[in-house]
C-alpha cells in the first residue's frame, strides 16, 4: 500500500519536469522525511509530493537547465544522502534495462524487418509486417479467440474468487490456512504438468470429468477436440490454475477492512449480504482493480496451456495471439511478423488496462 | 580506543549496496563470457586433453528412457573408442526443439553435433551447418553404406550437409485378436482398399465402441498420404505449387472422409484427438487398424506385452507401384555446427555413430529402421523386420524451412473436414490457396 500510494504520487507528475519536481518536493518534505514516522504518515495519507512542493520559479528552473545542472544535482544533500538507496536499486535497474527495456525496443525494430531469427541478415521492410497482419485470416481468428477468452475468463475468475474468498474468510470456517494453500497450489505447479493431467481428466472415454458429469445426465463433451467447446475447456483449466492468485489477494484485502465498519453497518441493520456489497467490496476496490487488470493481461498472454493441451486446435479454435507469435518466431521463421503481433498485443492491452483503471479506479 | 572511521547504519547500508551492485554487475559480465568447451577437463589429464562436445537430439521414447537405455550406453562405447572425446548429450523435448535450436544458432551457440529433421534447411541457409563433402571425400567414407534415398534430405544444391542416421516410416498395424473376432485371418493384412474397407466394417460391427480404423484428426504425417494412394501428389516437381486438388487426389480425400462420415468405420476425430489418443485406443482393443511409425511397435510391447500385434505395408489404393501403398517416411540426420571449435572431433563422432554396432545400439534400440542396407537391426523380430522392408513405400515430406507452416496448414485443413466443420472441397481448396500463398511468399523472400 505504501509503495502503491507513493507510486501514484509520482505518476501524477508531469513527464517533462518529473525529475526536477521530485527533488524540489523532496526538499520541501525533507523535514518530514527526517522524522521517524513522517514517511509512514506521508504514505498513509496518500499526500502527493506535488502538494507540498514549492512552485517552480523561473530562477530555479533556469538554474537546473543550465550547464551546471548535473553538478548541482550531485551537490544536493538529499541526493548524496540517498546514494545508498540508488545503489540498492541499481542491480534491479540494470537487469530491468537489459531484460525488459532493451528487448522492448529490439522487438520494435524486429517488427520492421523480415526473415528468420537465425539469418544473419534480415531485410528492412518498414510497416509491411503490420499490413500483412490485416490480410491474414488466422491472425483475425487468434485475436478474436484471445478477446473471447479474456472477456469470459476474467469476470468468471474474479467473481468466483471473490465468492470463495468470502467463504474461506468467514469467521465460521476453520483451517483457513489449509484452504489458502489448497487454492494457491495450482499456481505453484508446473503449467505443462498440470495441463497434461487435465488432458486425461477431460478425455472423452476415460476422463474423470465425463464420468462425473454422467451422474447428472450430462452427455459426453469433447472438451478439447470439439471446436465449439475447446476454448471453454482451456478456460476451465486456466480458471483452476489462476483462481488461487485472486483468492489470496481478496483474502488479504478483506482482512484490511476495519472491523468497526462491519460492526457499524450491522448496528445500522445491514445483513451479511448488505455488509459485503455495501462495505467490504467497495473497500476492496483497489485490489479488485489490480486483480482485473492482471487477469486481463494474463488472459491475453495465454500460451502454455494451449500449447500443451490443444496446440491451437481443433481448427484454430483455441489459437491465441501468443501461441501464434510463438509459431511465427520459432516454427515459421518469420520473426518480423511475430514482433509485429507482439506490438499490436501491447497496443490492445494498454488501452484496455487504462479503461479498466479509469472505470474501476474512480472514486 | 578506536578513533578511526565509525560504521554508522547509513554508511553500512551504502557500503553493502555498493558491494551488492558491484557483485551483480560482475556476475552479469562474467555470465556473458562464453564457457570454454572442455574446460572442466583441462586440469585433469596431463597426458591427454579431452574435448567435450555438445550433442542435442529430440527424444524418441518408444523404447522407454532413450538416454539411459540407448544413448548413454552407445556414447560410453564411443568414448572408449575415442578417449580424447567426451560427448555431453542432451535430449531436447520436441515442444522446445524449435525455440532452443533457433535461439542457440541465432546466438552462434549451437551444439557441436545435432540431430536434424525436416526444418534443417533453416540452419543450412543461414550458414550454421558445416558442409561435409570434403570430409567425406578425404576420409574415404563409402557413400553406398547408406540407402541412396537417405542422402537426399541432407543435400542442398549438390552439397551434403548431414549424415543420415534414422529412417522412420509408417506401417499398417493391426490387432490380430479383433481380426479373428471379425472372422478374418489374423495373419493376413488387407491387400487392397476394398479389403481394408471390408475388414474395417466387420470390426466396427463388433460393437461395444469398437472401430475398424482410427487416426488423429490433425495427424499430418499419416492423413496426408491418402491422396497419394489414389494417384494424387502434393507438389509439382520443383516444389513451387501445391497440386493436391486434382481429381485423383480428391478421390483419396473423399475415400478418407467417407471412413468417418458415410461409412462410419473410423473412430470419430473428436474422440481419437484426445487422450489416450490413437495409439492408446488401439492398444486398448478399441481399434482394429492404424497407420503409425514403426517405433510404435515398441510402445505397444512395453505397455501391453500380451498384445497380438500385426505389422505390414499399407493396403494399396488405385495408384500404381509404391505410391498406392504410400506411408509417411522421414530421415533424421546428424549435422555439425559450422562454428564448432572442434570440427575434427565432431566429424569423428559422426563417423563413429554410424558404424554398424553403434547404429544398432542406439537407433536399433529405439525401434527405427536402419539407414543402411548393410545393417539389419532386427533379424530375430518378424514384426520389426517386416517394418524394415516397407521403406520403399515411404514418402518424405519436402525438407524445407517452411515445413512447419505447411504442416499446420495441412493438419488444420484436414482436421476441419474430419471434424465435420467444412466440406472436403472447402477445406482442400482453402488449403491449396494457403499453401500456394506460402510458397509464393517464400519464393519472394
Amino acid at each position: 500500500m505504501i509503495r502503491g500510494r507513493a507510486a501514484v504520487g509520482l505518476v501524477q507528475l508531469q513527464p517533462c519536469t518529473d525529475l526536477q519536481r521530485v527533488f524540489f518536493a523532496a526538499k520541501a518534505k525533507s523535514s518530514e522525511f527526517h522524522s521517524r514516522k513522517s514517511i509512514y504518515h506521508w504514505a498513509r495519507t496518500g499526500e502527493s509530493l506535488q502538494s507540498g512542493a514549492e512552485p517552480m520559479t523561473s530562477a530555479t528552473s533556469s538554474s537546473v537547465q543550465s550547464g551546471t545542472a548535473i553538478a548541482s544535482f550531485w551537490k544536493r544533500s538529499d541526493v548524496r544522502r540517498n546514494v545508498g538507496a540508488y545503489l540498492f536499486i541499481l542491480p534491479f535497474m540494470i537487469l530491468f534495462a537489459v531484460f525488459n527495456v532493451g528487448p522492448f525496443f529490439w522487438a520494435l525494430w524486429l517488427s520492421l524487418i523480415r526473415g528468420d531469427l537465425v539469418q544473419p541478415v534480415k531485410p528492412f521492410v518498414g510497416l509491411q509486417n503490420y499490413v500483412s497482419l490485416t490480410t491474414d485470416n488466422i491472425t483475425l481468428t487468434v485475436f478474436k479467440n484471445s478477446l473471447q477468452y479474456t472477456v469470459s475468463v476474467v469476470p468468471i475468475a474474479v467473481i468466483t474468487a471473490l465468492a470463495l474468498a468470502f467463504l474461506i474468510g468467514n469467521k465460521l470456517v476453520r483451517f483457513k490456512d489449509f484452504y489458502r494453500s489448497v487454492v494457491f497450489f495450482p499456481l505453484l505447479a508446473s503449467a505443462a504438468a498440470t495441463a497434461q493431467i487435465w488432458s486425461y481428466i477431460l478425455a472423452p472415454r476415460y476422463g474423470v470429468m465425463t464420468y462425473l458429469l454422467s451422474f447428472v445426465g450430462v452427455p459426453e463433451i469433447y472438451w478439447l477436440s470439439d471446436p465449439t467447446f475447446a476454448l471453454y475447456g482451456i478456460l476451465l483449466v486456466e480458471w483452476w490454475r489462476g483462481i488461487g492468485f485472486h483468492i489470496i489477494l481478496f483474502l488479504a484485502a478483506m482482512l484490511g477492512v476495519p472491523e468497526e465498519l462491519h460492526e457499524a453497518a450491522r448496528i445500522d441493520g445491514a445483513n451479511a449480504w448488505q455488509v459485503a456489497i455495501r462495505v467490504t467490496i467497495p473497500l476492496m476496490r483497489p485490489v479488485i482493480l489490480f486483480s482485473v487488470v492482471m487477469g486481463t493481461i494474463w488472459a491475453f498472454q495465454l500460451f502454455d496451456t494451449v500449447f500443451v493441451l490443444t496446440n491451437g486446435g481443433p481448427v484454430h479454435s483455441t489459437a491465441t495471439i501468443v501461441w501464434y507469435i510463438y509459431n511465427h518466431a520459432f516454427r515459421y521463421g518469420q520473426v518480423g511478423m511475430a514482433a509485429a503481433m507482439g506490438v499490436v498485443l501491447l497496443l490492445i492491452i494498454m488501452p484496455i488496462s487504462f479503461v479498466q483503471m479509469r472505470v474501476l479506479g474512480e472514486r | 580506543m578506536a578513533t578511526g572511521t565509525k560504521l554508522s547504519r547509513r554508511s553500512f547500508l551504502a557500503k553493502t549496496a555498493t558491494m551488492a551492485g558491484v557483485a551483480t554487475v560482475g556476475a552479469g559480465l562474467s555470465a556473458c563470457v562464453p564457457a570454454v568447451p572442455g574446460a572442466a577437463d583441462d586440469g585433469g589429464g596431463a597426458a591427454m586433453e579431452v574435448v567435450t562436445l555438445t550433442m542435442w537430439k529430440g527424444p524418441h521414447k518408444a523404447a522407454g528412457d532413450e538416454t539411459k537405455l540407448c544413448a548413454q550406453p552407445t556414447l560410453d562405447v564411443l568414448e572408449e573408442m575415442h578417449p580424447e572425446i567426451s560427448v555431453d548429450f542432451s535430449e531436447v523435448p520436441w515442444g522446445q526443439y524449435n525455440e532452443k535450436f533457433v535461439s542457440a544458432f541465432a546466438a552462434d551457440q549451437g551444439p557441436d553435433v545435432s540431430y536434424q529433421t525436416e526444418s534443417f534447411p533453416r540452419f543450412v541457409n543461414s550458414g550454421h551447418i558445416m558442409p561435409l563433402d570434403e570430409r567425406i571425400a578425404s576420409s574415404g567414407f563409402d557413400r553406398s553404406f547408406f540407402f541412396e534415398r537417405a542422402w537426399e534430405p541432407g543435400t542442398y544444391d549438390g552439397t551434403t550437409y548431414s549424415f543420415p542416421w534414422i529412417i522412420g516410416g509408417s506401417n499398417l498395424f493391426w490387432n490380430k485378436d479383433l481380426f479373428e473376432q471379425a472372422g478374418w485371418d489374423p495373419d493376413t493384412p488387407p491387400d487392397t482398399m476394398d479389403d481394408f474397407l471390408a475388414i474395417s466394417q466387420d470390426i466396427t460391427a463388433l460393437g461395444d465402441d469398437i472401430y475398424g480404423f482410427a487416426t488423429h484428426p490433425k495427424g499430418w504425417h499419416e492423413n496426408g498420404q491418402w491422396p497419394r494412394r489414389f494417384g494424387g501428389s502434393w507438389f509439382n516437381d520443383d516444389l513451387t505449387e501445391c497440386i493436391v486438388n486434382t481429381a485423383e487426389a480428391y478421390d483419396g480425400w473423399h475415400f478418407f472422409n467417407s471412413l468417418f462420415h458415410d461409412l462410419e468405420v473410423a473412430m470419430p476425430g473428436a474422440i481419437s484427438g484426445q487422450e489416450p489418443g490413437v495409439g492408446g485406443y488401439f492398444r486398448d482393443g478399441k481399434v482394429g487398424m492404424i497407420t503409425a511409425q514403426n517405433v510404435y511397435a515398441n510402445s505397444v510391447r512395453s505397455e501391453k506385452p500380451e498384445f497380438n500385434l500385426g505389422a505390414s505395408r499399407m493396403a494399396t489404393g488405385p495408384a500404381e507401384g509404391a505410391r498406392g501403398r504410400a506411408c509417411y517416411g522421414g530421415v533424421g540426420m546428424l549435422a555439425i555446427a559450422a562454428k564448432t571449435e572442434y570440427p575434427d572431433e565432431s566429424w569423428t563422432v559422426l563417423e563413429t555413430l554410424v558404424t554398424p554396432d553403434l547404429l544398432t545400439s542406439w537407433i536399433g534400440c529405439l525401434g527405427f529402421m536402419s539407414v543402411s542396407p548393410h545393417v539389419n537391426f532386427y533379424p530375430d523380430d518378424p514384426v520389426l523386420t517386416t517394418a524394415q522392408t516397407t521403406l520403399e513405400y515411404t514418402f518424405f515430406w519436402p525438407y524445407r524451412g517452411w515445413i512447419f507452416k505447411f504442416w499446420d496448414i495441412e493438419g488444420t485443413s484436414i482436421e476441419s473436414f474430419v471434424l465435420g466443420q467444412r466440406s472436403v472441397e472447402e477445406a482442400v481448396e482453402d488449403m491449396v490457396v494457403q499453401v500456394n500463398d506460402m510458397l509464393r511468399e517464400e519464393e519472394g523472400a
